[in-house]
């Protein structure tokens, strides 16, 4: 969380855009396939779960989607960064260190933590997760 | 949107803005870090030789203050309007009227908008960024000319629409349309922000588009969305937004960066010295927003007058002390930035323009 405390989007106040079709998915490969999803796993424990979804499995260090029961392995992870809302998921994104992840218990903030990045974006002028990579901050 | 839902929302955003605790809490206009340094003439000037009047959309005011834009569209709040273009007359300065989006819907609320029925002053016209798509230049000029405005304001104000639970949330187009209207209203265009500043990359896209002027409109006064979200009530999206923006001494110096037009700072200028400060960063002159409101509320037009008065007399104190006998001087006055306004600044403009900054701060 450190490194993405001190970090300062630059507000655009002519963003170029509708805040209903900002894109807040990202593409992610696996040997299965492509996955879209946000780019925030719920942080998991033990045995996979049966739910379809996007997560992290602390044990082996790797983010996995569930899709249709069956579990299809994205990438292997380093430490990824524990997100409270949609802001840090944006400055997380800024600097490349996405996917992030959330804790179980806190699975039911998705919906909230995916319209704040979607306001995140807008006033940003950052109309897909791309452009979100590259998006005006400063340091203060 | 409602023509009544527009009005009601008018009413709404006065009083809540006068009964809530709606500034910024953490982001501060960032004047603290700027010191004015005193020339070195020997001759020290005396206050009532200081002489404060300047131009302002071509004509001259007594000192660079306005009124800004914040009300209208409802009969509650037309008293307001009025008290303050009384003040503002006796003072000899200019103002602004809030959106008047609410005229265009019904053009029975015009009145609350016509000041210069009464009063001889420079008036700015205004409406939303988000309705230039939707008015045609016609009606706009209508809307323009039905107050005799002298120019016309566009609010542009992305971080409230998004906080606002009615919120128009769709900009595109926007920079087009106000290139238009620039282009064929026949009157000065200023593009402002409501209270989360304006950008580099925002001055150099208006200034392609090819307006007249630019306010900061810049954070560290009145938080336009924390007032969305009382009304909100806990539904919006936005809450963690509510310290979102660019400062306005941070927002002038970026705009100063990339245009070279008319500059005006509001955001959170509360005495003189912030006015001084702003002018001799490279604003013609200063906005002065929701203590006018809160004036008004307590002592109506007089309160306005001497809230106005207080402000330039401060003003003439400060530029007594820097030795300053008029606002040409105050605009090549020296000055120290703190090393962490610097360093912020040092991110955000060309190498080019912060030397050009900093050859004017004492060494």
């Amino acid at each position: 969380m450190d490194k993405i405390k001190n970090l300062r989007f630059v507000y655009c106040a002519l963003p170029d855009l509708d805040l209903a079709s900002i894109k807040t998915e990202e593409e992610f490969d696996s040997a299965e396939g492509k996955f879209i999803s946000l780019p925030l796993a719920v942080e998991v424990e033990g045995n996979h779960p049966k739910r379809d979804g996007f997560f992290y499995f602390k044990e082996k260090d790797e983010f996995f989607f569930v899709d249709k029961g069956k579990k299809k392995i994205i990438r292997r992870a380093s430490s990824p960064i524990l997100v409270k809302d949609g802001v840090d998921l944006a400055k997380c994104i800024r600097i490349g260190a996405e996917p992030c992840i959330i804790k179980s218990s806190e699975e039911g903030k998705i919906p909230s933590i995916r319209e704040e990045l979607r306001i995140a974006m807008f006033l940003t002028n950052s109309k897909d997760i791309e452009a979100l990579r590259n998006a005006e901050i400063y340091v203060v | 949107m409602s023509g009544d839902q527009t009005k009601s929302r008018k009413l709404e955003h006065v009083q809540l803005s006068l009964s809530r605790d709606v500034q910024f809490k953490t982001l501060t206009t960032l004047f603290e870090q700027v010191d004015l340094l005193p020339n070195g003439s020997p001759e020290k000037i005396n206050i009532s030789s200081v002489r404060t009047g300047t131009k302002f959309l071509g004509k001259m005011i007594n000192a660079p203050i306005f009124a800004s834009g914040m009300t209208g569209g409802h009969e509650q709040v037309a008293k307001i309007n009025f008290d303050i273009a009384e003040g503002i007359s006796e003072a000899g300065l200019a103002m602004g009227v809030g959106s008047q989006r609410a005229m265009i819907e019904d053009p029975s609320l015009a009145y609350t908008y016509d000041v210069k029925k009464e009063h001889d002053l420079i008036l700015m016209g205004n409406l939303g960024a988000a309705q230039t798509t939707k008015y045609s230049i016609d009606k706009i000029d209508g809307m323009v000319s039905g107050i005799e405005a002298d120019a016309l304001c566009i609010h542009t104000n992305p971080g409230q629409e998004a906080a606002q639970p009615e919120g128009n949330i769709d900009f595109r187009g926007v920079t087009s349309a106000i290139s238009e209207i620039s282009s064929k209203l026949g009157k000065p265009v200023i593009v402002k922000e409501v209270g989360n500043g304006i950008s580099r990359d925002v001055a150099l896209r208006l200034r392609n588009a090819g307006i007249y002027g630019i306010d900061a409109g810049g954070s560290g006064g009145t938080n336009w969305i924390a007032i969305e979200l009382y009304r909100s009530k806990g539904k919006s999206n936005a809450e963690i937004f509510k310290e979102w923006g660019i400062p306005t001494a941070q927002s002038l110096i970026e705009i100063k960066s990339s245009f070279d037009g008319f500059v005006t700072a509001t955001g959170g200028i509360r005495s003189g010295k912030d006015v001084a400060k702003a002018v001799a960063l490279g604003a013609d002159a200063c906005g002065i927003g929701m203590p006018l409101v809160q004036a008004q509320s307590k002592a109506g037009a007089t309160g306005v007058h001497d809230y106005l008065t207080n402000i330039i007399e401060e003003l003439k104190a400060e530029m007594a002390r820097l030795n300053c006998r008029n606002i040409e001087d105050l605009k090549k006055i020296r000055f120290n930035i703190s090393p962490y306004f610097t360093d912020i600044l040092r991110q955000r403009i060309s190498e080019g323009k912060l030397n050009l900054l900093m050859n004017r701060t004492k060494h």
